[in-house]
């Protein structure tokens, strides 16, 4: 079963398009939702959570319509902003008496609990807050209500490395349970390659690429060749290519069969951020990209045009 | 929605130095006017005044009365002032996180609407325990004319705030001043267009017509303004609503 399952989405801002954008969640999963800044995320979020009316599409949450059923499935949604959005001089006291008010399910146990797990004074004003005091109160309130689903925009982005290792170690925990599911979006790809399930990429406010972490990191390999060499590699699969230190790199989007291909070249594990990084030059350079799926990868970028830019890069 | 109002009334309490201050101000100036044209200067003055053609009897209740109005006023404007709480909110960011809350944009809207009911509720139950302690020390007034010149005081501002309220989901953030201003300029301008004719003669003829409007509104008729701010009220909750359903962010 998806949580979440968005089918066409599109949101107009005349500067800024999100087109058709589709994607699905699976039960149980994390799905690290990746892309540049201003790519798309948050407005996707937002969209995902009826805070923004969309143009067209619908989005699906525990199988129903957010439209319509939006204020009780928010119940079940856990949410964490890049900023904290409470009150400066509030405290986590007047935040429990607040939310207390509101969800249906909230556990001033749990919630209490957790601020002593991150020493969080429960009388100081959360405006005297560092950033990562303020990002553990959110994921606090986040995770006090018996949320099944936790939706996290940026939540590690500023933070120092031990920061964000304590935190993705609270996300581990919670998707223990097996019907805990986290969307998580950052530009941090090393914190997804930790820990996401599924990968989404979007550019531009398009889905460029969706699937599992693992098949992604398995198909796609960064190929090392000369610059001369470059128009021996099968034009299916170059995802793009870019100067490198030597010669050229160039992203495939099939590994095992570059290999058997090209024994002779030397073929390295490409990292979420190469891929994302790689998919992004692509994009840039004006060369048609549809969506693309892990399991499903199409349409690569012609050898002659491969060649040219990384001429011209060179 | 419940937690909303509550949260309300916490963005309301970084206020509440200024409003306890505000109000033992204007308590302790009530009581000591009404002390002076009772028993002080101002009852010495009354004979002279009252011997005056041009303040005359009802000129010097008049102004007592309105004396009386502005200080019954001031305690329930410093809390009333919904704007604040959009500024706030504002500031913070809140509405990311109000949107993402279990409840409807309707229920995100009433909330700010309870909120300013409660506080003018609250209002009125001091300004009706100040009118009882005022109408024992003075003649000049009694409690029956202050209850309708609370009702007066608390419609205008009723007037005053579902404007603003309107207004500040209208424009959206950043605009909280703007609609302070706009919402004071709409009832100042719907009252002179209202008595053009009266006020005109006022201020060319010397005729106290308006005057006396005044203090009938304000003392017999205060039902007029209590109809037409509860008017105001369903109008601007009702495009405010509209309004927030297609702006999604801004409250």
């Amino acid at each position: 079963m998806n949580v979440i399952d968005i089918k066409n989405v599109t949101k107009d801002y005349g500067d800024f398009k999100l087109d058709n954008v589709s994607f699905a969640v699976p039960e149980g999963s994390v799905c690290g939702f990746i892309g540049q800044n201003g790519a798309g995320k948050t407005t996707t979020i937002k969209a995902i959570l009826d805070a923004i009316g969309v143009d067209s599409g619908n989005v699906l949450v525990f199988g129903e319509d957010m439209k319509i059923n939006g204020a009780r499935l928010r119940e079940d949604i856990g949410v964490v902003f890049d900023e904290m959005g409470f009150h400066e001089f509030m405290t986590g006291k007047d935040i429990n008496i607040m939310m207390k008010n509101i969800y249906k399910n909230w556990d001033e146990k749990v919630f209490f609990d957790y601020l002593k797990r991150f020493s969080l004074p429960s009388k100081k004003k959360c405006g005297d807050f560092s950033r990562g005091m303020r990002m553990k109160l959110q994921i606090a309130v986040a995770l006090s209500h018996g949320a099944k689903l936790l939706i996290m925009d940026e939540p590690t982005s500023g933070l120092d490395p031990i920061v964000r290792n304590e935190m993705l170690q609270i996300f581990r925990e919670y998707v223990i349970e097996e019907d805990h599911t986290i969307l998580l979006s950052s530009h941090i790809t090393g914190d997804l390659e930790k820990i996401a399930d599924e990968v989404v990429f979007i550019d531009g406010g398009k889905i460029v690429l969706n699937g599992n972490k693992d098949d992604l990191l398995e198909k796609h390999g960064i190929l090392k060749c000369k610059k001369d060499e470059l128009s021996l590699i099968s034009e299916s699969l170059i995802v793009s290519a870019q100067p490198g230190v030597y010669g050229v790199e160039v992203l495939v989007n099939d590994k095992k069969s570059c290999k058997k291909l090209y024994p002779e070249m030397i073929i390295e594990q490409a990292s979420l951020e190469d891929i994302m990084l790689f998919y992004i030059n692509r994009m840039h350079t004006n060369v048609a990209c549809s969506n693309i799926s892990g399991s499903d990868i199409s349409e690569g970028m012609s050898r002659e045009q491969a060649s040219k830019e990384a001429e011209e890069a060179l | 929605m419940k937690g909303l109002i509550i949260k309300d009334f916490m963005v309301l309490r970084k206020n509440l130095i200024e409003f306890v201050m505000i109000l033992s101000l204007s308590s302790v100036v009530a009581i000591m006017f009404i002390l002076s044209a009772q028993y002080g200067n101002l009852a010495s003055a009354k004979e002279s005044l009252l011997a005056d053609p041009q303040v005359g009897e009802f000129g010097l209740i008049s102004m007592t009365s309105l004396a009386l109005t502005c200080y019954l006023f001031v305690p329930m404007a410093a809390v009333a002032d919904m704007s604040y709480i959009f500024r706030e909110d504002g500031k913070a960011g809140f509405s990311s996180v109000a949107a993402v809350l279990p409840v409807t944009v309707r229920q995100r809207v009433s909330a700010r609407y309870i909120t300013i009911l409660c506080t003018l509720v609250a209002g009125v139950i001091f300004d009706i325990f100040a009118a009882l302690i005022i109408s024992r020390m003075t003649e000049l007034i009694v409690f029956g004319e202050m209850i309708n010149m609370i009702f007066a005081v608390a419609s205008f501002l009723m007037i005053y705030s579902s404007l603003c309220i309107f207004e500040c989901i209208l424009w959206g953030q950043g605009k909280e001043e703007v609609a302070m201003i706009v919402s004071t300029v709409i009832i100042m301008v719907v009252m002179v267009v209202c008595g053009y004719q009266k006020f005109k003669n006022a201020i060319f003829n010397n005729d106290d017509q308006i005057m006396k409007d005044i203090m009938e509104l304000l003392k017999h008729k205060a039902y007029i303004l209590v109809i037409i701010a509860l008017v105001t009220l369903i109008l601007s909750y009702t495009c405010s609503v509209a309004v927030a359903n297609r702006k999604r962010g801004v409250i």
